[in-house]
């Protein structure tokens, strides 16, 4: 049978011509719009480390400076990093996935070895999930980081080594959720627990000798936790320090009925226009899907308890993948749990699903193959008839995937980038998010921003300025840039008297300084300085990271000391305390942002409505007064403000309508479900005025007249108003004209 | 011996082939020349038009930022794509930065950020 590198070297292989054309065009900068930012924040990792000798902590270049280490999209804090260093950020993206790819395949061939599968079965089966058509919808949008689902079947395998009693499956498992986490994949290791359990309480269940050790091993298991949020800790404490700051707004009720999922699975179109169809979507395609379910079946007979559990599983992968669209809604559950709540892309259960069916598939192939050396003659000719027709039609399918993932990923919206000017001082630019990547060359920041989460942003920062440091009162003194890196900041400075220094970029109390001291200056970083001449030193060193560090290490040093039995797990309880402790020093974090209106006014405060309402309605939520258009504001918008007030509990489902009824013509709805785009009436702030500003940019000219109540917009039912004067279950708030 | 050499390391110079492959697969893309055209005519003839396209965006967008933000610098790189005799994006931005720079402080045209306010996530 393969030896492992001869098995590698036929993975490889698999995965380079999956990734043909993602190699011919590797040092083209992917040009959709995510892949944009991505870029850029892989290359500014791998040129912190190659150009300046820093660890990637603060990156300038993007949104006008960010924590780099915090934003949960980036995949540099993970040992692909160095591709990317040795090749750039944007040569290295093909190579990483291809990588990836052949560690996902290598991952879950071990993992269906684990569960009684053949070598060959094992080896061609472990092909299936690995190729499916997300990898290449993921390539061709320019999120490398999904590749991280390729660690799964090592979380899996580590697990079940774990379960059997050995110490180096756990750290195997919390070495691949570390990276996981590392290479951007907030969402993986939640959802791979969703996967994992059904998958190891099948092994539990139906496999008395583990559950004899059920003691034993379940203390593995819990160190298995302790270590991967140890290890981890480097790339989650900061992450917490951002997202406690400011989180994302999840809407919406994301789902799929059987058959688009089906057709995910199944059909495959090629991107047409800069955009992929849902068809396609996880291809794994009807040769593979036939061949696997067919080998399914036999896989009934070689373990009947196991391919119940797994097909159990498959379907629970699949109600998942439903999301919103089936009836009880078993997405909607999870994400009700706290974690849980940010979850987005339901369908991504379907990788689950396609790995869980390889699994079917291999256990099956390994039955039929184990036919050919039976003492009966026709169960011999079986054997070797089923073995061979359901192996090549396997190949066959697996041939499908790869040429799917070659259309996806050939399809790409690419330039290459000039050369980079190495002589430009850094500046910030007023860029542009959605082709971000081509500042670099130029060594220009962006301005523009496009993330998932709201950045925490000074409305200061300019594109255009002469200087990057600059003081407020220029009178006062002079400032040179003496040296300049991402992380440091050398400045050369003259005052004839107190003075704030400010620096164009997004202040974050990480940035310390060795003269004065480092203040928020509406955002931009300020530093307070003192009359006289300073060369001052400016360094980004945020307690998150730093403690971060420490706990990664001291998990490291703790994971070599247990596993040689050197020292006591129960040392491990050290990694909890420290992380809880970490959290102490609130200071030291970003603080928590005022939540905001899209325009940037308070969304809670002390407002004072022009028309005071005070309505009520059968829920714990009052409209307390409005205001209304008089004109079109200079950018020819009619603008709306809505006062809210909620004092219990609410469902999430629950929205606002607004109807502006004109005198002639049709009725305008400016619906709303989530206030000033921060929070729904479930999760907003209680007992305090909220302020929802939103406008029109389409309103006619004549009189209006405006109504608003409350409504679930799931079932149509609006809600009752409770107050007096209201009709229709909608409260009039005034009219307006419009000239 | 030396025969037996390389049946031991066949395989792992097998696993090797494709990543060589790989790596110089990885290193050829070639930079683009800097266009011979100038760009600055073509850039202050946009900038001319940035007001209506800022106006055209806050419709889009009413009382929303970072959208309308976003909305104009859309419009902004489809402008930049389009200008298909230029195949390197990079210059025709590096002269749209050349060109604000050169009326700083910029009173008429946008040089400040909309922090970055991403609209519910729906899916």
């Amino acid at each position: 049978m393969l030896s492992l590198p001869w098995r590698l070297a036929v993975m490889s292989c698999v995965a380079f011509a999956a990734h043909w054309y993602a190699f011919q065009y590797a040092g083209f900068t992917n040009d959709f719009r995510d892949a944009q930012f991505h870029q850029v924040y892989e290359h500014v990792a791998a040129s912190s480390i190659s150009k300046y000798g820093q660890l990637p902590l603060w990156d300038p270049y993007s949104c006008g400076g960010m924590y780099a280490l915090g934003n949960p999209q980036i995949r540099f804090a993970s040992p692909t990093l160095l591709l990317s260093v040795l090749f750039g950020g944007i040569r290295a993206q093909a190579l990483t996935a291809c990588l990836m790819t052949t560690i996902g395949m290598e991952g879950t061939y071990r993992w269906f070895r684990q569960c009684g599968c053949s070598a060959s079965s094992s080896v061609l089966a472990a092909l299936v999930p690995s190729l499916v058509g997300h990898y290449g919808v993921a390539y061709f949008f320019g999120w490398i980081n999904f590749y991280g689902f390729h660690l799964v079947p090592w979380i899996l395998w580590g697990a079940g080594c774990a379960l059997r009693g050995k110490i180096s499956g756990v750290m195997v498992a919390a070495i691949a959720t570390a990276w996981m986490i590392g290479f951007g994949g907030t969402y993986a290791p939640l959802m791979t627990i969703v996967f994992a359990a059904p998958v190891m309480l099948g092994q539990l269940y139906f496999r008395p000798a583990l559950r004899q050790e059920l003691r034993e091993t379940s203390k593995l298991l819990a160190l298995l936790g302790v270590f991967a949020l140890g290890l981890s800790a480097v790339r989650t404490l900061p992450v917490l320090d951002v997202m406690r700051a400011s989180g994302r707004v999840m809407a919406g009720l994301p789902g799929s009925p059987l058959p688009i999922l089906g057709g995910m699975l199944l059909m495959h179109a090629p991107p047409s226009g800069g955009a992929i169809s849902s068809a396609g979507l996880f291809f794994v395609g009807p040769i593979a899907i036939v061949s696997l379910g067919a080998l399914g079946i036999f896989s009934l007979k070689r373990n009947p308890r196991f391919a119940i559990a797994t097909l159990v599983t498959i379907l629970l992968m699949v109600w998942l993948a439903a999301g919103y669209n089936v009836r009880p809604s078993l997405f909607s559950w999870l994400r009700a749990l706290p974690i849980y709540s940010t979850l987005r892309y339901p369908e991504r259960y379907l990788f689950f699903a396609t790995s869980a069916l390889a699994l079917l598939g291999a256990q099956g192939l390994t039955e039929v193959q184990s036919w050919r050396h039976s003492e009966k003659p026709l169960m011999r000719r079986a054997g070797w008839a089923l073995s061979i027709s359901l192996t090549v039609s396997l190949i066959a399918g697996v041939a499908h995937q790869v040429v799917s993932l070659q259309v996806t990923t050939r399809e790409l919206a690419r330039t290459v980038l000039p050369e980079f000017n190495r002589d430009s001082e850094f500046r910030q630019a007023r860029g542009n998010r959605w082709m971000g990547a081509h500042y670099l060359p130029i060594n220009r920041g962006s301005i523009s921003c496009g993330e998932a989460y709201p950045v925490p942003m000074s409305t200061d920062l300019r594109g255009d300025l002469p200087n990057e440091e600059y003081l407020e009162n220029p009178d006062l003194g002079t400032v040179r840039r003496s040296a300049w890196t991402p992380n440091r900041i050398n400045l050369d400075v003259t005052v004839s008297d107190a003075a704030s220094l400010k620096v164009n970029q997004n202040w974050h109390p990480g940035w310390r300084s060795n003269v004065g001291e480092v203040v928020n200056r509406n955002g931009l970083i300020g530093v307070r300085l003192p009359a006289g001449h300073h060369q001052v030193t400016l360094r980004f060193v945020p307690w998150s990271a730093i403690a971060g560090f420490a706990i990664s290490l001291l998990t490291v040093l703790l994971m070599i000391g247990i596993g040689r039995g050197r020292v006591h797990r129960l040392f491990a309880l050290v990694i909890p305390i420290a992380m809880a402790l970490s959290a102490v020093r609130a200071s030291a974090w970003m603080p928590k942002s005022e939540p905001v209106n899209p325009d940037g006014t308070p969304i809670v405060g002390e407002h004072h409505p022009k028309i005071a309402l005070n309505a009520t309605f059968e829920l714990p939520v009052e409209l307390v007064g409005a205001d209304l258009p008089k004109s079109r504001d200079v950018d020819n918008v009619t603008t709306f403000d809505l006062y809210w007030k909620v004092t219990g509990q609410v469902a999430r489902s629950t929205a606002i309508f607004v109807h502006v009824v004109p005198k002639r013509g049709n009725l305008v709805t400016l619906d709303r479900e989530v206030i000033g785009g921060t929070f729904f009436l479930s999760d907003a702030p209680r007992g305090v005025v909220l302020r929802d500003v939103f406008g029109s940019g389409a309103l006619e000219p004549g009189r209006y007249e405006v109504y608003a109540g409350l409504w679930d917009p799931s079932s149509g039912k609006r809600f009752a108003v409770t107050s007096k004067g209201a009709s229709d279950n909608r409260v009039r708030i005034g009219e307006f004209e419009l000239e | 011996m030396f025969a037996r050499v390389p049946a031991r390391f066949a395989g792992w110079i097998a696993l090797g082939v494709p990543w060589v492959l790989a790596g110089a697969m990885s290193t050829k893309a070639e930079p683009p020349p800097r266009p011979t055209t100038p760009l600055a005519g073509a850039v202050e003839a946009f900038a001319n038009t940035e007001s209506q396209l800022r106006r055209a965006s806050a419709r889009n967008f009413p009382r929303d930022s970072w959208s309308a933000d976003d909305d104009f610098h859309n419009a902004e790189q489809r402008w930049v794509r389009g200008m298909a005799s230029h195949p390197a994006p990079t210059f025709v931005f590096e002269q749209l930065d050349r060109n604000l720079r050169a009326g700083y402080p910029n009173a008429s045209r946008r040089v400040t950020a909309s922090p970055c306010k991403p609209r519910p996530f729906y899916d």
